[in-house]
């Protein structure tokens, strides 16, 4: 980004530049990366057991461990489409900022960007076409609204990195468990890889966006943003329980399995802890002062 | 059965808002008049596929096809039975 409004862009100037050529060294074909065989072994896990939506809660100790893999499979699926619906919608927002004047500091690392989001999307939506009845379909509508100067801009970029810090717990912890199939394993450690890149660059950005912007927006302005934030994260988190999840694992009345889910201690004691790393980044940067008091 | 959707939704929408609502009638626009929030819509949509029985396909879809009551009736549950 210039430099403007006295802003000091260093250390998102220097991480562009250390980002670009870490894209560069590590540049992986996602149409040669990974081995996807003609069926699946479906007697293992595809997400975690502790970060499957029902855990915790009644519902999961009514299932055998049968029944648990198979909602671990189709709990794959929806937390991939979230992954797929998420980063079309950041492909599109990003592919309008590329060589944009006030973003020009920033366009060789959206190209790089733009490039690994659309591999992620080949390795999300091949699972889920290939093993399932393709991607949950997104039950989001864009509205038109007004904004200040700057507060797409920021809003956009703010909303990238809510997104992409709450799947990236999901990706770091699956990425190691050895329990998951294989393949899943290797679809959350490759989408971690190169998320963990993008997490630093969003950080950064959004930081020097809201020290440019923040002061000039009214008092309903920030108001709006900071109410903005804290909606877009307890809607992001309610993507997490699918009802359409539900009804495909083989669970009785899906709907009320998603609001038992939601309002359980255990799911939210999890929502909590995962998004504790973000909502302290909010925090810290004033951005959203009273983050922790969030409603998840 | 009619009246028992429109209750329904109106029971979402004074659950879910937090805007002061003064008269909330079936053509109180939801989402123009700030009763709820565009990050709300997907709750919308899955309680009328709740209520209605059907899945909705949302592509292709306007917030227009969300703007009040009557028009979620119109939209979503008529051809349940529902006017």
């Amino acid at each position: 980004m210039n430099e403007a409004n006295n802003i000091n862009t260093k250390v998102l100037d220097q991480t562009v530049k250390r980002l670009c050529r870490v894209s560069e060294k590590n540049y992986i074909d996602p149409f040669a990366r990974l081995e996807w065989p003609k069926e699946l072994d479906r007697d293992t896990w595809f997400t975690s057991p502790e970060l499957i939506s029902i855990e915790g809660t009644p519902l999961w100790d009514e299932l055998d461990e049968s029944q648990r893999k198979t909602l671990s499979f189709y709990e794959a699926v929806g937390f991939y489409s979230i992954n797929i619906h998420g980063e079309r919608s950041l492909i599109e927002g990003l592919a309008s900022r590329l060589y944009r004047k006030d973003s020009d500091g920033v366009t060789p690392y959206l190209h790089h960007f733009l490039d690994e989001e659309n591999k992620h999307m080949v390795y999300f939506g091949r699972f889920c076409t290939r093993y399932a009845n393709g991607p949950y379909p997104e039950k989001k509508l864009v509205f038109d609204q007004e904004y200040e100067k700057g507060e797409e801009d920021f809003l956009f970029f703010a909303k990238v990195m809510v997104f992409e810090e709450i799947v990236d717990l999901f990706n770091r912890i699956q990425a190691k468990d050895d329990r998951l199939h294989p393949l899943a394993k290797e679809i959350n450690w490759l989408h971690h890889f190169e998320e963990a890149r993008h997490l630093s660059f969003g950080r950064e950005l959004v930081k020097v966006l809201w020290q440019r912007y923040s002061s000039d927006w009214s008092d309903e302005g920030l108001k709006r943003v900071r109410e903005t934030i804290g909606s877009y994260i307890g809607a992001t988190w309610r993507e997490y329980y699918n009802p359409s999840v539900y009804k495909d694992a083989g669970l009785a009345d899906p709907f009320a399995v998603r609001k038992i889910a939601l309002a359980h201690p255990a799911s939210l004691a999890r929502r909590t802890e995962i998004s504790a790393a973000l909502l302290k980044f909010l925090s810290t940067n004033g951005i959203v002062p009273n983050a922790k008091e969030l409603p998840l | 059965m009619s009246e028992s959707t429109r209750e329904k939704l109106r029971a979402f929408v004074l659950e879910k808002t937090e805007s002061a609502i003064a008269d909330l009638t079936d053509q109180t626009h939801l989402f123009e008049n700030g009763l709820l929030k565009s990050v709300q819509v997907m709750d919308l949509i899955l309680f009328v596929e709740e209520i209605s029985g059907e899945e909705i396909d949302v592509e292709g879809l306007k917030p227009g096809a969300f703007k009040d009551i009557d028009t979620i009736i119109k939209n979503f549950c008529e051809n349940r039975g529902e006017k």
